[in-house]
């Protein structure tokens, strides 16, 4: 399950395949006056395997999926996010730096995914937008999210051959 | 083996690709009368959807085959621009060539980083031929320059960056293959240059999201 960043250019079930993930954690807090900023000046998004990547890209246009599929960067850390204000703040830094693709969407395993795998992708679906309580998220909006998600890995892996 | 036999010429990847063979043969068969290229690459949402190629090929009595779909990869774009097929029309030879500088500035952006490319980029398009296109200048007013300090690597990624648009200029106008006049040429690729800039700096994504 992942989060959404626009609820008028996105929906829920929408599945979103990382080519990048920012890792937002990653960031200098530093003394400006009296209060204190969070730079990600220097955060580097981490690209997801090439192969990969045209794995599911291929997967995307060869079945028929009864959901939209979008290919870009995840926003991945370790906050529960509840806040648009904070959503939006974490994609317009992504956006605004062409060095970090197109943000899409974001979730919280991600970021420890990089940390441990060496060959990597994160496919996921979006089930709310980060705006309401977590417990506020529709179960058959997280239902959907997973089966959509798994749905377009299997297709993947099977044209890929993974099924023998 | 002698030399000459070990250090030939490797055959370029496009003429190994199965595709391209079919295509040639296609290009050759005297019943075809012209064969042309159409890029389907629709954006839904924030993103483009991965591209697809659709080949038309038209016959010498006046039909059509059934396009026939592939999809985009480098080496089939360029075995096409071998084979002398265009798009089928000029916007669509734009947006062909707008992803075929995105394929090609990536080599340019990993062989620097990308923070680094992205800051001279538009240092490099501002004082190049295509500045005060209507299109690419609307792109560059809504780009933010970063300071950039002219040392080597800077005059070396500037290098990199008009062999990119000299490359693709070539490729457009050169008799071997696309062959367009100069006058055609010279819109097709401001326009991609445009489309390109706009994608890999989100300008639409911002406006879509209403953040300027």
């Amino acid at each position: 399950m992942a989060f959404g960043i626009s609820r008028s250019l996105q929906q829920f079930g929408e599945v979103l395949v990382s080519r990048r993930v920012f890792p937002y954690d990653v960031r200098e807090i530093r003394d400006d006056g009296p209060r204190y900023v969070s730079d990600h000046g220097k955060t580097a998004s981490l690209k997801a395997h090439g192969g990969l990547v045209t794995m599911f890209e291929r997967a995307s246009k060869r079945g028929q999926f009864p959901f939209p599929i979008s290919f870009g960067t995840l926003l991945s850390g370790g906050a529960r996010i509840s806040s648009a204000r904070f959503r939006d703040e974490l994609a317009q830094t992504v956006l605004r730096d062409p060095a970090h693709g197109t943000p899409i969407g974001g979730d919280m395993e991600a970021a420890g995914l990089l940390s441990v795998a060496h060959r990597w992708i994160v496919v996921k679906a979006i089930s709310d937008f980060a705006e309401g309580s977590v417990s506020s998220t529709d179960d058959a909006n997280r239902a959907r999210a997973c089966m959509n998600a798994v749905r377009l890995t299997l297709t993947a892996l099977q044209n890929h051959g993974f099924d023998r | 083996m002698n030399a000459r036999d070990y250090f030939k010429e490797p055959t370029p990847a496009w003429k190994m690709h199965p595709i391209f063979r079919y295509w040639q043969g296609v290009k050759a068969d005297p019943s075809v009368a012209d064969v042309r290229m159409e890029l389907y690459r629709p954006k839904e949402g924030l993103v483009y959807r991965p591209a697809d190629i659709y080949l038309h090929v038209k016959r010498v009595d006046g039909r059509e085959d059934q396009p026939q779909k592939i999809d985009w990869e480098d080496v089939v774009n360029e075995g096409l621009l071998h084979l002398q097929v265009k798009a089928v029309n000029a916007d669509n030879e734009a947006q062909r060539f707008a992803l075929w500088l995105q394929s090609r500035f990536t080599s340019v952006e990993g062989h620097f980083n990308e923070s680094f490319f992205s800051a001279i980029l538009p240092e490099a398009v501002e004082e190049g031929p295509f500045a005060k296109g209507s299109n690419v200048s609307r792109i560059l007013s809504r780009i933010g320059r970063q300071r950039t300090l002219k040392e080597q690597a800077w005059q070396e990624c500037r290098e990199m960056i008009d062999n990119v648009l000299a490359g693709r200029w070539s490729e457009l106008t050169s008799a071997a293959l696309l062959n367009y006049p100069d006058p055609e040429a010279d819109p097709i690729l401001e326009k991609a240059l445009a489309l390109y800039l706009d994608e890999y700096f989100n300008i639409s994504n911002r406006d879509l999201l209403g953040w300027q």
